[in-house]
């Protein structure tokens, strides 16, 4: 039996509470809006189960999913991305106009995974290679694709865009191919961030990228992965984002970025990064999130108080899953 | 005891099922607005109109930016079973929108609908939606009729040097309409006039952010006397045009004539014919009668028997162009209350003037009459 097992075997459940407390609080608070939902919207007699409810809770859990399943990685490397909604916005643009175009899909979504890996690997290395936060470069993209998105908005003279009807986007507003493709892309980059050298050292990085950089791992080549797993799950965020209406706008992927930071956390992710970075923080927070955003209107609550509930829900995560030992929260 | 309990919570249960029988049903109120006077009061007329009729409204805040999967988004979460009707204020959407709930009554209020009424809109195809039943906008629905109201405005004033600002064309086309039809008619007017008025410039666009202070450093601005600001010059223009007056940049005594409404008390202290804001156009306060007439026709099957088909109508339209409509607004209108009482109390329309315009109410109603009266509000209402 090795050292490990040994430790693992002498740990008492307060040792392992203590080691596991955001898994546990994010499982729980998932667990817990599952139970009171199911409770109180069957009191209220439209269970948030329903078909059609369902059908909202996925629609509205999807984009966020998909995006924060790939942002893993990068949070994991102790990084964030804040291009990630003008991405999805310029992605979803660019799959509207060359699907219009060409009347192909499939050009239009290799075009926008081309783009999206050259933002990546530049995302991924700027911050090394220039000495500067990483968070940086992604400020910088997204200032850029904000001003390309307006120049092509007012070229085109409009603010929406719509997909020509020739092009049959009904399958992306299935609720079965969405939790399939969620489904998939999370066994995929699951695979990758915990089977393979990619997300073992993406976490290492984040945990210590002294140390990491000294084992004899090239930090750069190992920080642009990370960016090049994220951008395709992007231009998968950005396909289901745009077949759910076959239209994109000059607006569409605003905030974005907050979205899926306030679901990683909520999913109990440190915001360092390092070894205690979890897959599932990705769908166990933007589930929670969506839950919250269908489930409180059913039961009654006004949309304006819906808001101030997921901040308090917020907050309240924040505080008992990121606080620093000392008592303090993360720069 | 126990029999008596149980019979008790019976009746209770009983008495909630038929209390619930009563509602006619669930209004959404898609709205573009989350805050202020115009908001607060839409929505404590609604609720009064609503219970008055039997229904509930629920408010939904729409996309901040119009985005067509964010409305969607945010009205799939707030339907329930019992929603029959939705008042929308955003038109990015909507088609996806009706095509998901296609039994759902949609009426627009508040906006203009170019994604609808424009040729090639992304909304376009519900003009063919049988449940879809028009729209009474935003003042004036024609850029044409708004550019000429400021370019008369700017001539009554006496105006010498002028400079317009408007919102992208691809966001807000009617700006751009406005923007000509009101050059064209100050250029009708300086053939005949003895001393001319000058545009400075062509229109500047504001891309969704304020207007520069350096504005005032390009040619001929520092020496303007009006600036007509067709975007929401309250917010986009009204600061920068106070930060150039204090850094002396600008001429002391150059205004604005702009639209919409901000009750924010330090702007509305600087209203009037001698202040920053000589003029505001927004849609008048009590013209959302009309939507909620019209989804309650449609709702209780009882639609006016000379309802047209879809239309684009102005609303009711608030000139306010003087100190005394200024302060007629700010005291006797439904902006300058604070809580909902002297809200309703302050509107130019109680539930007893406007029921009859109502085919639940009233079902010898007449559309046309209803259009009328709900384009008859002004601000000279407030000042008797």
């Amino acid at each position: 039996m090795t050292a490990t097992a040994h430790e693992k075997e002498r740990q008492t459940p307060q040792q392992w509470l203590s080691k596991h407390g955001s898994a546990v609080a994010s499982v729980s608070g998932l667990l817990f809006c599952i139970i009171f939902f199911t409770i109180t919207t069957g009191i209220k007699g439209e269970s948030i189960w329903s078909a059609s409810k369902l059908s909202t809770l996925i629609g509205d859990v999807i984009v966020t999913a998909l995006m924060a399943v790939g942002a893993v990685f990068i949070y994991s490397l102790g990084n964030m991305d804040v291009s990630i909604g003008k991405q999805v916005g310029l992605y979803s643009t660019l799959l509207v106009l060359i699907g219009n175009a060409t009347g192909n899909l499939l050009i239009a979504i290799l075009v926008c995974l081309v783009i999206a890996v050259v933002i990546g690997i530049i995302n991924g290395s700027a911050g090394e290679l220039l000495h500067m936060y990483s968070v940086i470069s992604s400020v910088v993209f997204m200032m850029v694709l904000s001003g390309i998105s307006t120049i092509i908005y007012s070229n085109i003279g409009s603010r929406n865009i719509s997909m020509i009807p020739e092009i049959d986007l009904t399958l992306f507003r299935q609720p079965w191919f969405m939790v399939l493709v969620l489904a998939i892309e999370t066994a995929v980059i699951g695979y990758f961030f915990y089977f393979t050298k990619f997300g073992k050292y993406a976490r290492a990085i984040g945990a210590n990228q002294t140390a990491t950089a000294q084992s004899g791992v090239h930090i750069i080549l190992y920080r642009v992965i990370p960016y090049i797993f994220l951008a395709c799950c992007l231009v998968t965020a950005s396909l289901f984002q745009m077949g759910y209406t076959g239209a994109a706008s000059d607006a569409t992927g605003t905030g974005f970025e907050m979205n899926v930071m306030v679901s990683l956390i909520l999913g109990g992710m440190p915001l360092k990064g390092g070894m205690k970075s979890r897959l599932s923080c990705a769908i166990i927070g933007s589930l929670t999130y969506s839950l919250l955003a269908v489930g409180l209107p059913i039961i009654g609550v006004p949309t304006r108080l819906t808001f101030l509930i997921k901040a308090a829900i917020f907050l309240i995560v924040v505080l008992i899953t990121c606080r620093e030992k000392h008592g303090v929260l993360p720069r | 005891m126990k029999k008596l309990i149980a019979i008790a919570m019976i009746l209770v249960m009983l008495l909630g099922i038929s209390a619930l029988a009563q509602a006619e049903g669930k209004i959404l109120y898609l709205s573009n607005l989350n805050s202020g006077a115009q908001y607060e009061f839409y929505v404590a007329y609604m609720n009064m109109m609503a219970k008055e009729l039997g229904y509930t409204v629920e408010i939904v805040y729409g996309d901040s930016f119009n985005d067509p999967a964010g409305n969607l988004k945010n009205v799939k979460n707030a339907y329930t079973s019992d929603v029959v009707g939705l008042i929308s204020c955003m038109d990015g959407g909507l088609i996806n929108i009706m095509e998901e709930y296609p039994d759902m009554w949609v009426v627009g209020f508040f906006s203009d609908y170019d994604n609808v009424f424009n040729p090639g809109g992304t909304s376009e195809g519900i003009l063919q939606k049988d449940h879809f039943l028009g729209l009474m906008g935003d003042n004036y629905i024609s850029g044409v009729a708004l550019g000429e109201a400021y370019a008369q405005e700017v001539i009554d004033r006496g105006y010498k040097r002028v400079s317009t600002c408007i919102f992208p064309v691809y966001a807000y086309p009617k700006h751009t309409v406005a923007d000509k039809a009101f050059r064209d008619y100050i250029e009708k007017y300086n053939e005949t006039a003895a001393e001319k008025i000058e545009l400075v410039g062509d229109a500047t666009v504001l891309n969704f952010s304020p207007l520069e202070t350096n504005y005032f450093f390009e040619d001929g601005h520092d020496t303007l006397d009006c600036i007509v600001g067709f975007c929401a010059g309250t917010t986009f223009v009204y600061p920068t045009v106070v930060e150039a007056k204090a850094m002396g940049i600008c001429k002391d005594d150059m205004q604005l004539i702009t639209g919409g409404f901000d009750n924010d008390p330090d702007l509305m202290a600087d209203c009037g014919d001698d202040k920053n804001i000589v003029r505001l156009t927004t849609a008048a306060f009590e013209s959302i009668i009309w939507p909620m007439a019209m989804m309650d026709a449609a709702v209780s099957g009882n639609m006016y028997k000379d309802y047209p088909g879809v239309e684009r109508l102005d609303s009711g339209i608030m000139v306010i162009n003087s100190t005394a409509k200024f302060e007629a607004v700010i005291n006797n209108s439904p902006m300058g209350a604070t809580n909902d009482e002297d809200r309703l109390g302050k509107a130019q329309a109680s539930w007893d003037d406007m029921k009859n315009y109502f085919t639940s109410v009233n079902p010898d109603a007449s559309y046309k009459d209803l259009t009328a009266f709900c384009q008859s509000f002004t601000v000279e209402g407030y000042m008797k």
